[in-house]
């Protein structure tokens, strides 16, 4: 009886934790509308850097280490990447971020844009 | 001659012992005969097997999936770069077991409880085994990471959106010490998606299986096909072997997958087999007896 009850237990505390923040369908193009997709004055420090921090240079990817083959953390990592040619390419195409969905149109805009305009550490 | 009438008298009497014997065997009131060990171990690959953890038994599981072959030389063939899952399984009795673990991939945590349904038994008046797994987890990346932007004011990312959930049906049938069958019909729930166009459910159909090259070594095979799935996203696809090592077994494999709890593997697999985005990956298991079984109670041998 007394592994039924710490059976029961464990249950209800996984329940009580998946009821308590409940089950949803949600998704972030509805919950998240792009508020401030500004494309005209894109630079490194305002918009890119956060956006390669989150997305590229996590942990187990492309941080310090390059566990992920390329060490993304640092403007010089992200130029390389750049002048490669690879690093609009595959974020346009969904093969990054890997096990996650494609970055949404906003963001590859503005990296877009950033690359067109000469990739500057601005 | 006396002692050949006792003779006589003494196998006259054990064949009607073993007559009584048969006879009960072959009654109602026998208890019916299970089959055992249709997997050497409670995982088949990235996913469950069959088997449980035993009664009162701890399992201290790490498993490690490194990066895709693809890289070369250069990423040692993907060995610089891994995912790390540390778990515990424990066996609450012999039909239930329950089981934490800690993912790098997404910094995710996760939970499940694992209960036996149907036993296959010898004789087949039950011809397959059933069980039941269903569990969550929890991604603790930051909000920034997960939504891929930081927060606008008045923006909230709320608790609901870091949660997956998934249930799981296992059907076995081991069809001789050789060769054991599996499918795995599941159901992963996303609470948050990045687009309107991708489903928060997510159905799929797993089938895997095991055949025994020797008494060690089983060679395995593990495959989930999505009938909805999210975007950039393809069905993920493990071969493997198991080599049991005196109470150790050791799982070396080969898979697209870099994650392992169900929503990872199952729905977010994104390397594929024909671009050389396979990767080398292992489980291996530490086992604790935390509750010294019944028939050891009184025991003082000083392993139990």
């Amino acid at each position: 009886m007394k592994s039924f009850g710490t059976v029961l237990g464990c249950i209800i505390a996984m329940a009580s934790i998946a009821l308590s923040a409940g089950c949803y369908k949600d998704n972030k193009e509805a919950m998240y509308p792009s508020v401030n997709c500004d494309t005209t004055n894109v630079t490194w420090t305002k918009d890119i850097k956060s956006i390669v921090t989150n997305s590229c240079a996590t942990s187990g990817c492309h941080d310090a280490a390059a566990s992920g083959g390329y060490n993304l953390t640092t403007y010089s990592g992200v130029k390389t990447m750049v002048d490669n040619r690879r690093f609009l390419e595959v974020i346009e195409l969904g093969t990054m971020p890997k096990n996650s969905s494609k970055l949404d149109n906003c963001t590859i805009n503005k990296v877009r844009r950033w690359i067109n305009n000469g990739a500057l550490e601005n | 001659m006396t002692i050949l009438s006792n003779t006589f008298l003494f196998t006259y009497g054990q064949g009607n012992k073993n007559d009584d014997l048969s006879s009960l065997l072959e009654g109602d009131s026998v208890v019916k005969e299970y089959t055992y060990g249709a997997f050497k171990t409670t995982r088949l690959i990235n996913g469950h097997s069959i088997e449980n953890t035993g009664k009162g038994i701890l399992d201290f599981k790490i498993s490690h999936r490194f990066s895709p072959m693809s890289g070369g030389v250069h990423e040692f063939f993907g060995l610089d770069g891994a995912t790390i899952r540390l778990g515990l399984d424990y066996g609450i009795n012999d039909a239930i077991t329950i089981g934490v673990g800690r993912s790098s991939l997404f910094k995710e945590y996760d939970a499940y409880v694992k209960t036996k349904i149907l036993r296959q038994t010898v004789k087949d008046e039950i011809p397959l085994s059933l069980s039941y797994v269903g569990g969550m987890s929890v991604s603790s990346l930051s909000s920034d990471q997960l939504l891929g932007r930081p927060l606008v004011s008045p923006e909230k990312y709320p608790f609901s959106n870091r949660l997956f959930f998934f249930n799981q049906l296992l059907i076995a049938r081991k069809f001789s010490s050789i060769f054991t069958l599996q499918l795995m019909p599941t159901h992963v729930h996303y609470n948050f998606v990045n687009t309107i166009a991708e489903p928060n459910d997510i159905l799929a159909l797993g089938a895997g299986g095991r055949i025994k090259l020797n008494k060690r070594v089983t060679l395995n095979l593990e495959y989930y096909h999505q009938f909805t799935q999210l975007s950039n996203t393809t069905n993920s696809l493990s071969v493997g072997f198991d080599i049991e090592t005196g109470g150790h077994v050791f799982q070396l494999h080969f898979t697209n997958s870099s994650g392992m709890t169900e929503r990872t593997f199952i729905a977010q697999t994104t390397d594929k087999w024909g671009d050389g985005g396979f990767r080398f990956g292992f489980n291996i298991a530490r086992v604790f007896t935390v509750v010294k079984p019944e028939e050891f109670k009184n025991s003082k041998n000083k392993i139990w």
